[in-house]
């Protein structure tokens, strides 16, 4: 009676937008970016390319609630950059590891199928 | 005219199914005997171009069986296929198996291989699970196999063997690690994925890369500089 439509696992309702970014009043260089529709299949990969990130001082994720897809990401700079720069780059080369992946799967597959057929033409 | 829809999710396409045994055998029903509905409330159905997953292998048409039926028993009824994904239902995941391990380095202690009998060894070596480890009769000593199987590689079963049979200080008789690069972490994996037939993998796993790729595309544009003073 009470159950939310499955849709809305997966899909953002009128009112919601898909990130609402928060700058932290306390911390110094910090920000929180909050992310609607999102599970760890985003959060675990962009955390781990911020910690990977030298001027990255902090960086953590949660799912505050496992009823409710929203996913909370922290992050905590030094100077030369800043969380939301620290974020762009992070996004871009996951980008481009996961380009270079698809290439790099694209090429193994047509090896494969070539190396089927010249064994099929074998017989 | 087909039936536009504000979102995927609300897609609705409407199909019939009624069969009838008259034979004396069993008889199954699969999906090759459902048929499109000519119209699903108002709108026509015509031309959809939507029909069962067809799964052929080789020569062989494998639909898949929905039910079986005695001589004289009858089935009739109305199907709504609808477009899903698997965070909404796990009905609607395509992916069946995905098994993600490194690639395994196994070492042997050869010092401590020394300190048991030729007789230890062989019991040893025939008793772990096969696919990692082989004896070889012409020298008397343990062996890794050529072709390692993954799947047990990282499982620990010849090391516990080896701790239950020879002693503690033996548990480091057989050392699997994953095979590393030159800054000490894991550089080689194997991944397979089996689908459940709706999908074939090759598909599945180009999907996989685009949906992550358009994931993090669309954050990107999340990133207004108005109300950001970082941008």
């Amino acid at each position: 009676m009470n159950a939310p439509k499955i849709e809305e696992r997966v899909f953002l309702l009128p009112e919601e937008t898909k990130m609402v970014f928060e700058e932290d009043t306390k911390i110094e260089n910090a920000a929180n970016y909050v992310l609607t529709k999102e599970d760890h299949t985003v959060g675990n990969p962009l955390r781990m390319q911020l910690l990977r990130d030298p001027s990255v001082v902090f960086a953590g994720y949660r799912m505050p609630h496992p009823l409710e897809m929203k996913m909370r990401l922290k992050i905590q700079t030094k100077p030369p950059t800043n969380p939301s720069l620290a974020l762009t780059d992070a996004i871009n080369s996951l980008k481009n590891e996961l380009k270079h992946l698809d290439e790099q799967f694209e090429q193994a597959v047509n090896q494969f199928r070539e190396q089927q057929s010249a064994s099929a033409m074998d017989y | 005219s087909l039936r536009l829809v504000e979102r995927e999710a609300d897609c609705e396409i409407k199909f019939e199914l009624e069969v009838r045994n008259t034979d004396d055998t069993a008889m199954e029903v699969t999906t090759a005997h459902l048929r499109l509905s000519p119209e699903h409330g108002d709108e026509s159905q015509e031309d959809c171009g939507v029909q069962p997953v067809e799964y052929t292998v080789g020569e062989d048409e494998l639909p898949v069986v929905i039910a079986k039926l005695k001589k004289n028993q009858s089935l009739k009824l109305t199907a709504i296929a609808k477009k899903g994904l698997g965070k909404m239902h796990a009905k609607w995941c395509p992916a069946s198996g995905i098994v993600f391990t490194y690639e395994p380095v196994v070492r042997l202690h050869y010092e401590k291989l020394e300190q048991l009998t030729v007789a230890q060894r062989k019991k040893w070596a025939e008793e772990c699970p096969p696919g990692l480890l082989k004896w070889n009769d012409q020298i008397n000593q343990v062996e890794v196999e050529d072709e390692i199987n993954i799947g047990i590689a990282f499982s620990g079963e010849c090391e516990k063997l080896a701790k239950d049979t020879f002693g503690a200080e033996f548990m480091d008789l057989v050392v699997v690690k994953p095979k590393c690069g030159d800054d000490g972490m894991p550089n080689r994996f194997h991944f397979s994925v089996e689908t459940n037939g709706a999908l074939d993998p090759v598909t599945l796993v180009r999907a996989a890369l685009w949906e992550l790729q358009k994931k993090f595309t669309d954050m990107e544009k999340c990133l207004h500089p108005e109300e950001n003073r970082f941008l």
